[in-house]
């Protein structure tokens, strides 16, 4: 990170975050409000996390958290009226269809899929940062694989394979 | 080596949550005032009304607990002696990388090919067989083999190589390109996931079969990636020395064969350590063996000369990748002593389990709203090449680096092919 000052921190990360809050929750809602809560967080704990040098992954490890805690599901609090940035363009048939059938998840086995896919974590990584054991992120991903596979099939997938 | 990726689940997955990431709705103009108030008004409650809730606080820097409060959420937190000032004067950079297009900065290392040969044929570069000649293949589809070529750089002339076979039953084509000794080898990988290790001379030739069914590997569960664990096939890190081939077997080990064809032997006392970078192997992470913290390749050993390595690490830290010189963590970057430590910008482009390329380079990824840059990281110099992505779609696609050994980084460009050829950096 080249920034020092949280603000500097807020302004150069946002849309990182809002990205990673996006394909965590599937909805543009949640990830704003995922962001803005551990923004909130870090706000606070921002003398010690940047002696830690990695208020990134403070915050990227707060969001995951927060999502699939128990609390997080029963509320449902609004507080920003985003509106999305750039096109709308669909993206091909076979990525919308993964990226449904990702709705369908349960949040944990959806945040251990992130974690692993889009943030190409190990599984060891993935287990710390979500506070439960490796086993437990292997049955998730594979459990959640299972489920993905039923809905998805290779011949689908544009054929670009290489 | 991840490229491209053969179409897969785990693939897919990836491709579609980039996508979809792109689609994320934008920062709101005044987010940091509104973060800034509620944050005030989060400590206000805090400090005067949640003391009985201050014991349900857990270390320093664990993460805060959540309540319900009337609606409104509450934030507890590890005391604190009052509300920091924003501003950190003095705090260093992070990262000390600064980019320059890698034209720029290394032009005698870079080239760019076109993706098609003059008949159309489309092609992919696979490793340099020399600085001016690149191994590039075509890969066929139904009924139509592979072709490896020699691309010449200057002439842009390419010159077939060989046909590359593919197997009934195989899982895993052609990959893992490594040149040495006048040869071309690479591997495919049955279903029972055995490997078979082919060659053919770098002048042309009929390719033949120099190792038979390799030691299987641990099947791979799901993408699960675990220590010792090789992204993309069952062999890792082929090298050719000394009239020999040695490779990690996925999972552990590290084996050997004659280039002049026979059987695959294991290198005694390897079961538990990988090729790092020869003649260098290290011990792999181990939730068995806790003395190595769970850190690849925190002890090296030379296999010529028995030569030791460790690197110093503090107790509890872990999921460290470490190769001859640095160790890797994410975009986290030390060096073995353990004096310097720094950071990569963006997202690492490194597949899991591996190390800075050549001992020397790490990719990352770095993304703004108007472009985004691979940038190549020289750990030694601390300079960044970089290279403009087309974003096409919302989407972007990279190739991550090749295997620690491999002297060529590229990725595609629209209709053509940048490549880098580490070693020609100075």
């Amino acid at each position: 990170m080249d920034d020092t000052t949280y603000e500097e921190f807020v302004a150069s990360r946002a849309q990182a975050l809002l990205r990673y809050g996006y394909v965590l929750s599937g909805n543009p809602h949640d990830a704003a409000d995922l962001v803005q809560d551990a923004l909130i967080k870090l706000r606070g704990a921002w003398p010690r996390v940047i002696n830690k040098r990695d208020p990134e992954g403070y915050v990227r490890t707060t969001m995951a958290r927060q999502h699939i805690s128990l609390w997080r599901r029963t509320r449902r609090e609004t507080l920003t009226d985003l509106v999305p940035e750039g096109s709308y363009t669909d993206p091909p048939p076979s990525d919308d269809l993964l990226w449904r059938a990702l709705e369908t998840l349960p949040r944990r086995q959806r945040a251990v899929l992130v974690l692993r896919y889009y943030e190409v974590l190990s599984d060891e990584e993935i287990a710390a940062q979500l506070g439960i054991s490796r086993g437990t992120v292997r049955s998730q991903a594979s459990r959640a694989l299972e489920k993905l596979r039923r809905t998805w099939s290779p011949a689908v997938v544009e054929g670009d394979a290489r | 080596m991840t490229e491209r990726p053969v179409e897969n689940l785990e693939g897919a997955l990836n491709r579609a949550l980039e996508r979809h990431a792109a689609k994320a709705p934008a920062p709101a103009s005044d987010l940091f005032e509104r973060v800034e108030t509620r944050y005030r008004r989060r400590r206000r409650v805090r400090t005067t009304g949640a003391a009985a809730a201050m014991a349900l606080v857990l270390s320093g820097t664990a993460f805060g607990m959540w309540s319900h409060d009337g609606g409104s959420a509450v934030l507890l937190e590890s005391p604190s002696p009052g509300a920091q000032p924003l501003s950190r004067p003095g705090q260093k950079a992070e990262s000390p990388f600064r980019a320059t297009p890698v034209e720029k900065l290394w032009p005698e290392a870079v080239h760019r090919i076109p993706a098609r040969l003059r008949d159309g044929t489309e092609i992919m570069p696979q490793t340099l067989i020399d600085e001016r000649t690149v191994l590039v293949n075509s890969w066929g589809g139904f009924e139509k083999p592979s072709v490896l070529y020699a691309y010449d750089l200057p002439t842009g002339e390419a010159t077939r190589i060989t046909d590359v076979v593919t197997p009934k039953n195989t899982q895993i084509f052609a990959s893992g390109f490594t040149v040495g000794e006048g040869r071309i080898f690479w591997h495919t990988t049955s279903t029972d996931l055995t490997s078979t290790i082919w060659s053919v001379p770098v002048k042309g030739g009929t390719a033949v079969v120099t190792v038979e069914r390799t030691p299987a590997a641990a099947p791979f569960e799901g993408g699960a990636m675990t220590a010792g664990q090789i992204p993309g096939g069952q062999i890792g890190d082929l090298t050719v020395s000394g009239g020999k081939l040695y490779w990690s077997r996925s999972g552990g080990g590290v084996y050997t064969a004659p280039v002049a064809g026979g059987p695959a032997e294991p290198v005694p006392g390897t079961e538990e350590e990988m090729l790092v970078q020869w003649p260098w192997v290290g011990g792999l992470a181990s939730d068995s063996r806790q003395d190595r913290g769970r850190i690849n390749g925190r002890d090296l050993r030379n296999l010529e000369t028995g030569e030791k390595k460790t690197a110093a690490f503090s107790p509890g830290e872990e999921n460290w990748d470490c190769g001859i010189t640095w160790c890797l963590a994410g975009s986290l970057v030390k060096d073995r002593s353990g004096t310097e430590t720094f950071r990569v910008s963006g997202h690492p482009a490194v597949a899991p389990n591996q190390t800075a390329s050549l001992d020397r380079f790490v990719a990352s990824v770095s993304r703004s709203d108007q472009k985004t840059l691979l940038l190549l990281n020289d750990l030694r110099t601390r300079r960044s090449g970089s290279i403009e992505l087309v974003q096409k779609d919302d989407e972007v696609s990279y190739s991550t680096m090749k295997s620690s050994g491999s002297r060529m980084y590229s990725t595609r460009l629209a209709d053509e092919y940048v490549i880098v050829d580490l070693k020609a950096i100075g």
